[in-house]
């Protein structure tokens, strides 16, 4: 068996009305005055109050910074680390999607380095210093970010998305509470599903997979697979919406430690370069990805394993020698449901993306950090060929 | 009366050479790379295209934590390679978590992909000109080791 590591150390609150801990929880820690961070729609939408409607109630005192955007930058880190330290807080509670979580990680890091210039952080397991308390509170089920050890962070000057990788960037706590998936449209519902599919589908087949990170990989594609229709088409669905959330977390916990491969490397490019959201990248380029590896022999059936997490009535009824292509046309059919029952976007072409752009983003993919932990060296004509596939 | 254990004192006085061993093999060949990798950029055009990728005044170190063991180096306007004193500040930072996995991987007896997999080494700096790094060692390593299938 190859080495590996494997580190979850997470506290996971889950089920309905599971804030209603956050306020003991904080106590735990000896948090007496978080930030709460979150994005103004968020507010908004009144999702926000499922969180600080606890604090005020316990009589926690709390400071809200709801100013940041679904691309998150280092800009927004440097602002929340200002408001975070002239505030006098002393832990975070990040309350939606990846981009409020990863900021929130990002400001946490910068805190525990002590005015260390973020930018400078980059690479792998480089945070040594201890960080505030951090409390994680997904408003989406995709990113696994509130038990992974990565955040990814904008450089808005570079057009580059830049990723930092740190044990002491996983939260102390994760909270899935179904309240707070359930306004999530059937559009957004879908390609966050699909970004937690596929870290569960590459952490199978990254050259960094363990029994461990297969273990949670194979349950989150059970639970994504049996309840993302449901959750699209019944969004109020507490059960399907917690089980989506549980297993886009067991995905973030598969990843966080076995990491990810070609479709995240080309999904970070064409995010960086193009602006796709990160989820609608993922939904486009997984199947073509599977494909492409099919055609060149590539986690030959490792897919055809997976196909009994996927889908176990095909399984079950498809021969061994092709259940790897059985998987592949699994995933191509739910896209095509998804686009036929929701309109999403299921092909680059229709997002407004200039063709020309591609060899730009095949170029930058190949040196994407997700890249290195891909079976096979990615090359730019191997990027090129999925774009062109996935137009 | 307690018998002293020949056979475990001498095991580990096998040990301590062949660490000894390792780490002069390790030492002579930090202390090689910079040339290694500027005479393989003339000789090797996929070793070359790989280093072309890193900016000009792109930076590089190879630690080995606890030993004191380093190498750095700096790409020139030529596009040869000129050595840093061990301890300069550096873009990207390979630092080995013990003088064995350097050993494995600079022996050729594990990829540096597989040494990644199993999280040997730690890294600092940019993603993008970590994995250009990465790609410029393996062909690095290919070249000399690949009879051990590196």
């Amino acid at each position: 068996m190859q080495a590996f590591e494997y580190s979850c150390p997470t506290k996971i609150a889950c089920g309905a009305h599971a804030l209603r801990k956050l306020a003991d929880e904080l106590r735990d820690h000896h948090v007496e005055k978080p930030l709460v961070l979150t994005d103004a729609n968020l507010v908004k939408l009144g999702v926000t109050r499922h969180a600080t409607e606890p604090l005020e109630e316990a009589g926690i005192p709390f400071v809200t910074f709801d100013a940041i955007p679904p691309d998150s930058s280092l800009d927004v880190v440097n602002e929340v680390v200002r408001v975070y330290l002239e505030a006098g807080c002393d832990g975070f509670v990040a309350l939606g999607g990846g981009s409020v979580i990863d900021t929130g990680k990002g400001a946490a890091a910068s805190i525990s380095c002590e005015g260390e210039d973020f930018a400078l952080l980059q690479g792998a397991e480089i945070l040594r210093g201890d960080r505030p308390p951090f409390f994680a509170i997904p408003t989406t089920a995709g990113t696994g970010s509130e038990v992974t050890l990565v955040a990814v962070v904008a450089d808005t000057a570079a057009n580059a998305k830049l990723s930092y990788t740190s044990y002491r960037l996983v939260p102390d706590v994760a909270f899935l509470d179904p309240a707070l998936t359930q306004s999530l449209p059937p559009k957004l519902t879908s390609t966050t599903g699909m970004d937690a599919l596929t870290h569960a589908i590459e952490a199978y087949t990254s050259v960094q997979k363990n029994p461990v990170s297969d273990a949670f990989a194979t349950g989150a594609i059970e639970l994504i697979a049996r309840n993302v229709f449901t959750a699209c088409e019944t969004p109020g669905d507490a059960d399907a919406r917690t089980a989506l959330a549980l297993g886009s977390l067991m995905a973030g916990a598969a990843f966080s430690n076995a990491m990810v491969g070609i479709v995240h490397a080309i999904g970070h490019s064409l995010g960086g370069l193009c602006h796709i959201p990160h989820g609608q990248a993922m939904m486009l380029l997984l199947p073509h990805c599977v494909d492409w590896n099919l055609a060149h022999g590539v986690h030959t059936g490792l897919y055809g394993e997976l196909l009994r997490s996927l889908d176990p009535t095909r399984y079950d009824a498809t021969a061994p020698e092709g259940r790897d292509a059985a998987f592949a046309a699994v995933l191509h059919e739910m896209n095509a449901q998804f686009h036929e029952r929701w309109n999403v976007p299921t092909a680059l072409s229709e997002l407004g993306i200039d063709r020309s752009m591609l060899e730009q983003v095949a170029h930058q993919a190949r040196y994407d950090g997700a890249a290195i932990y891909n079976t096979e060296e990615i090359s730019e004509q191997t990027a090129l060929e999925v774009l062109n596939a996935a137009w | 009366m307690v018998t002293p254990d020949l056979s475990s004192s001498l095991a580990r006085s096998r040990r301590g050479l062949g660490n000894a061993a390792k780490r002069l093999y390790v030492s002579t060949l930090l202390g090689l790379l910079p040339l290694l990798v500027s005479w393989g950029s003339r000789v090797s055009s996929a070793l070359r295209a790989e280093t072309e990728v890193l900016p000009e005044d792109f930076s590089f170190a190879v630690r080995i934590l606890g030993t004191g063991q380093a190498c750095a180096a700096k790409k020139g306007a030529s596009g040869g390679w000129k050595r840093l004193p061990k301890d300069a500040p550096v873009r990207y930072a390979i630092e080995f978590r013990d003088i064995d996995y350097a050993f494995d991987v600079f022996s050729g007896g594990m990829t540096l992909q597989a040494a990644l997999a199993a999280r040997l080494f730690s890294t600092r700096g940019t993603n993008s000109e970590g994995v250009a790094l990465t790609y410029m060692f393996k062909r690095l390593l290919h070249a000399f080791f690949f009879w051990r299938g590196v």
